[in-house]
């Protein structure tokens, strides 16, 4: 086969306020025709840095090292020695968008919102080829159109803002090749879409480099991912190429010490096996979510006025959190995953619906509608009165609010962003129990937080520093320890490890495990990663468009799904392993909810006849075995034999939700 | 074995490094690139010269801002010396001066006397003042012996014989304590005014911006002038000096406000308020220990480059008659009486201020710009 793209011994590196630092290393790799090379690393490893040296397109500030050498094989047979060209060389032009095409990571950002696609693919189609404006607009058509956007020819005057993620991904791929380069660098494409959306994607760009017979480069951290569309594997760690090989070669037989720790570390769905759900009286409820609904207003500002229409985030969820007990809500962005975590813990004000947190003692106060001496009583005796009855957060505010933040916390899904980065990591672990006034004496602070740091594995010597000192792993374990400082019963992890390489990862994980063991915290554990939430949640439920559509036990609910959404959702998820069968269910035009018809105590679920009015009848979350709901178009059950019986018969359909 | 011993010396030493950049706040971290930027350290050392010796004014100056010297009237400075056709001496000295006819106009003119030596003394005793205003002292930093029947101008007399130099180091605190109270009162303004605005948001957000609107739209030169004709003429030196900072306080706040308006409102939701949110904390506690530490440097850097404007504004307003009034001194009232044609031609020396105001504005700018680079946290990438 023939070479495109051929690196050797490549070196390159930073000259820093630090010092002199080496992002990669010796580095060696090639691109064959038609053939796809996957970069696999963790972040950090260099990855990216050595495929943009290929298109000249590091910093100014990087130096690219002694011996390395960097061939690209163009198109028409001219070998080009891409260190050795000069800035302001014509040929990087050619080569930048001609020769190479490149995706990036986030396709929010690689579109200029003010242009319309058609203009910025035109362009790039026009810098390459000597073709007219009309001509060009025909070819991006014609490139909207093999990437499977329907309606090209509109699409093509649409900004990108008009677009969906997944959608201005595929715009990014034909803008790649619009101008028909021989190789294309996908810098993580797929990282930043929902599952569902990466599987597609993921057949697109295959299809596509068979049909235009291009090399390509496949930058991932994602093995899965890599597993689904590479010939050829190379693992990177530090700078360094530390295996190399087929695909198949590499997953099912690596050699490095390195390449096997990071295949034991990522979590496979079909080898997970999850907690066991938590069921009998022993496992009481901690926190009982009603009917919770969350609107937000959106703006629109007119000369005059300001309009504001409401859109629903969260629509009618109820569901219970028992103590102990982890609970996974999965989804694809925008479902609702983080409303209703924050709904949960009020940093929304205010939502609609109850959330009930069950304390030691039985007992009723509603906060919101107590009489002013009651109130007054509680306000006395705040804890003491936290400490008998269940609390009404939902209907909770001001000072008894704050006071009762302590039993409850969150961790954030950005470790860099979440930490104040002028506090020590001392104080950043201790402002719950300060801000809350739960204590004041500086020793005992200094105790609690460093039995803390000690549980979350934080060097005590750490404590002292700032954020910028720590690595994301490092900082998600501040986070977590600034979580539990003042010993919650509840925990929301929004997206806690999504940010982190998989090693990592899994170390977070079992921690959480450790600490849920040790403490009895529950935790709602908010994730798009199917297989890390499976591998810590006694109990999972999807969300779609800020409703249920299945919730249950884990091991039902993933190993046997009953609902179409979650059926298409699991098989998107790419394994690592080149010979399973990557067959995404693709729900074309949305899906339809199935029918479930009661007979006794039996429920019968039927996919949904063609023709079936999905208005004919309401949604509701229907139970379909012990704890295992599926949201589907309920169907009266047949007239009963015994009318006696119906309050008992009808009694294990809970019917949570209804849609108008 | 001394091989081992060495490495794990060096290995101690980068730890210690590593320990001490790792744990080293906000501030520390912008004193260190700041120390780097060569411009904006030498600035810094200059205004810190100007400041003590305005600080010290008393003691630094030979003579009193009033003080009258009816001997050496309009004199021209008298820049100390080694050496003079009578041979060279370690210690610098003055010639003394004698009056002489000018040949064309046939006016007094106090010439150098190459005959007479006055060497210069440090330490030296002089005029009894009070040091900061409490502590007295009759000891100055230089002038001539009190057995001379001389007093020493380096820069030279105005036409009642003051010294200039004396005058300038007086000047420099009145001018640079304007800008700094000035600058303070505004920076406590903007930052209620901001800080208000800025975490509550909606309508009292509305209400404070347009009223800061309202007021930057206001020229500001005519209204300086008419809030400061306003003055009633019988107000003592010190009142004028307090009104006049108080004016330029008052409305030198809605650029800051509007900054730390605009800071808060972006930073309002990051993660991290969140969780000081969620940690029960106040929203007094939150803007205070959240919030206004992460921009800090921001606003200190809008501190320092909003000095040169008070400075100005008050050298200015004085300049033209409408500030601070004789006998008070400061940069804009000793310019003040350089204005005619006549010190143009006769005694240029007593534009010396105008350099310090050049220097002090120039520095104050350099320095801005040396703690933004400072402050900026990706400085480094660049």
């Amino acid at each position: 086969m023939t070479k495109i793209l051929d690196v050797e011994n490549l070196s390159i590196s930073f000259r820093t306020d630090e010092g002199l630092i080496t992002p990669v290393q010796n580095a060696s790799f090639s691109v064959e025709k038609g053939k796809t090379l996957g970069i696999v690393g963790e972040s950090g490893s260099g990855k990216s840095i050595s495929t943009k040296a290929a298109m000249r397109l590091l910093p100014n500030t990087a130096m690219i090292g002694e011996g390395s050498r960097i061939d690209y094989y163009a198109k028409n047979g001219q070998k080009i020695d891409v260190p050795s060209l000069r800035s302001g060389d014509p040929t990087i032009g050619r080569l930048r968008g001609g020769e190479i095409g490149m995706i990036f990571q986030e396709p929010m950002a690689s579109f200029s919102p003010v242009y319309t696609v058609g203009n910025q693919i035109t362009e790039a189609i026009r810098l390459h080829r000597k073709v007219g404006r009309r001509e060009a607009r025909e070819i991006a058509v014609d490139m909207l159109d093999r990437v499977g956007l329907t309606n090209p020819s509109q699409r093509v005057d649409q900004y990108p803002h008009e677009l969906s993620g997944g959608m201005r991904q595929r715009a990014m791929i034909a803008l790649a090749l619009s101008a028909g380069p021989a190789l294309l660098i996908a810098d993580e494409p797929t990282t930043a879409l929902d599952v569902t959306i990466q599987a597609q994607v993921l057949k697109l760009m295959k299809k596509l480099q068979e049909e235009l017979e291009m090399g390509m480069i496949f930058i991932t951290h994602d093995l899965g991912v890599v597993a689904q569309v590479a010939d050829d594997v190379v693992v990177m760690q530090k700078g360094e190429v530390v295996e190399r090989g087929t695909v198949r070669d590499v997953i099912r037989n690596p050699q490095e010490d390195y390449t096997k720790r990071l295949l034991a570390a990522i979590p496979r769905l079909d080898r997970v096996k999850p907690p066991a759900a938590l069921t009998g009286k022993k496992h009481r409820p901690l926190i009982d979510v009603k009917n919770l609904v969350v609107d937000f207003d959106v703006k629109t500002k007119r000369m005059f006025r300001t309009d504001i229409t409401k859109v629903r985030a969260v629509d009618d969820v109820s569901f219970t959190i028992k103590k102990g007990e982890t609970v996974g809500l999965v989804g694809e962005s925008g479902s609702g995953k983080t409303t209703v975590g924050r709904a949960i813990l009020r940093a929304i004000d205010p939502p609609d619906g109850e959330v009930v947190f069950h304390r030691k003692k039985k007992g009723d106060i509603d906060l919101a509608h107590a009489s002013a001496e009651e109130l007054r009583a509680v306000r006395s005796k705040l804890n003491m009165a936290f400490h008998e009855r269940p609390v009404h957060v939902h209907s909770l505010g001001g000072d008894l609010l704050r006071s009762f933040r302590p039993e409850m916390s969150l961790v954030f899904q950005d470790p860099y962003s979440s930490l104040n980065p002028r506090m020590t990591v001392r104080d950043i672990i201790a402002e719950p129990l300060v801000a809350s006034g739960l204590m004041s004496n500086r020793d005992e602070v200094d105790a609690r937080v460093r039995e803390i740091a000690e549980r979350c594995k934080i060097e005590l010597e750490h404590l002292r520093r700032f954020p910028h000192a720590f690595s994301g792993g490092q900082r998600q374990r501040i986070c977590i320890a600034r979580a539990l400082v003042s010993k919650p019963k509840f925990v929301v992890c929004d997206e806690c490890v999504s940010a982190l390489d998989v090693s990592i990862q899994a170390e977070i994980v079992d921690l959480l495990k450790n600490i849920q063991e040790e403490m009895g915290v529950s935790f709602l554990f908010i994730a798009h990663d199917l297989a890390v939430v499976a591998q810590i949640s006694h109990s999972v439920a999807v969300l779609y468009h800020g409703k249920f559509v299945e919730y249950g036990p884990t091991e039902k609910v993933f190993y046997s799904p009953r609902h179409p959404y979650t059926q298409a959702l699991l098989s998107a998820v790419p394994h690592p392993d080149p010979d399973a069968v990557f067959a995404p269910i693709r729900l074309e035009g949305g899906f339809r909810h199935p029918v479930a018809t009661v007979s006794g105590e039996k429920v019968t679920l039927t996919d949904a006849p063609a023709g079936f009015d999905p208005n004919s009848a309401p949604v509701k979350l229907v139970e379909i075995e012990e704890g295992h709901f599926v949201a589907c178009h309920y169907v009266e059950e047949m007239p009963l034999q015994n009318p006696g019986l119906a309050s008992e018969i009808s009694a294990p359909v809970r019917v949570t939700g209804t849609v108008a | 074995m001394t091989d081992a011993t060495q490495l794990s010396a060096a290995e101690a030493k980068e730890r210690e490094r590593q320990l001490k950049y790792y744990s080293a706040s906000q501030w520390t971290l912008i004193w260190w690139r700041f120390r780097r930027h060569r411009a904006a350290m030498l600035a810094a050392s200059l205004l810190g010269l100007m400041a003590l010796a305005g600080i010290f004014a008393e003691f630094v100056a030979p003579y009193g801002p009033v003080s009258r010297d009816t001997k050496y009237i309009e004199g021209a400075p008298q820049i100390p010396r080694f050496c003079d056709a009578g041979g060279c001496s370690v210690v610098p000295f003055i010639n003394g001066t004698k009056t002489e006819r000018d040949p064309v106009t046939l006016r007094a003119l106090s010439v150098p006397d190459p005959e007479v030596r006055h060497y210069i003394k440090f330490f030296v005793k002089g005029e009894r003042v009070k040091l900061l205003g409490f502590i007295p002292i009759d000891r100055h930093l230089v002038g001539l012996s009190p057995d001379v029947d001389q007093k020493i101008h380096f820069w030279g007399t105005d036409d009642l014989g003051r010294d200039v130099f004396s005058r300038t180091i007086y000047a420099t605190r009145t001018s640079l304590s304007i800008g700094v109270i000035g600058v303070l009162i505004s920076f406590v303004l903007a930052l209620i005014i901001g800080g208000i605005a800025g975490y509550f948001g909606d309508i009292i957000d509305n209400v404070i911006q347009r009223v800061t609107e309202v007021i930057r739209v206001v020229p500001i030169i005519p209204l300086y002038m008419g809030l400061a004709a306003a003055m009633p003429k019988e107000w003592s030196t010190t009142q004028v000096y307090f009104a006049m900072t108080l004016i330029l306080g008052l409305f030198g706040w809605p650029t800051l406000a509007r900054r730390i308006r605009s800071q808060l409102l972006s930073i309002r939701n990051e993660d991290y308020v969140v969780a000081a949110r969620l940690a029960g904390a106040r929203p007094g506690r939150i803007i205070a220990q959240h919030m206004l530490p992460s921009f800090t440097s921001f606003i200190i850097v809008d501190l320092v480059i909003s000095f040169p404007y008070m400075i100005l504004s008050e050298t200015a307003l004085s300049f033209v008659g409408l500030g601070l009034r004789p006998p008070s001194v400061s940069w804009g009232v000793l310019l003040q009486q350089a204005q005619s044609v006549r010190a143009i031609e006769q005694t240029p020396w007593l534009f010396i201020p105008a350099i310090f105001v050049v220097v002090a504005v120039l520095a104050f700018t350099v320095i801005g710009d040396g703690v933004r680079d400072a402050a900026d946290p990706y400085a480094e990438a660049r």
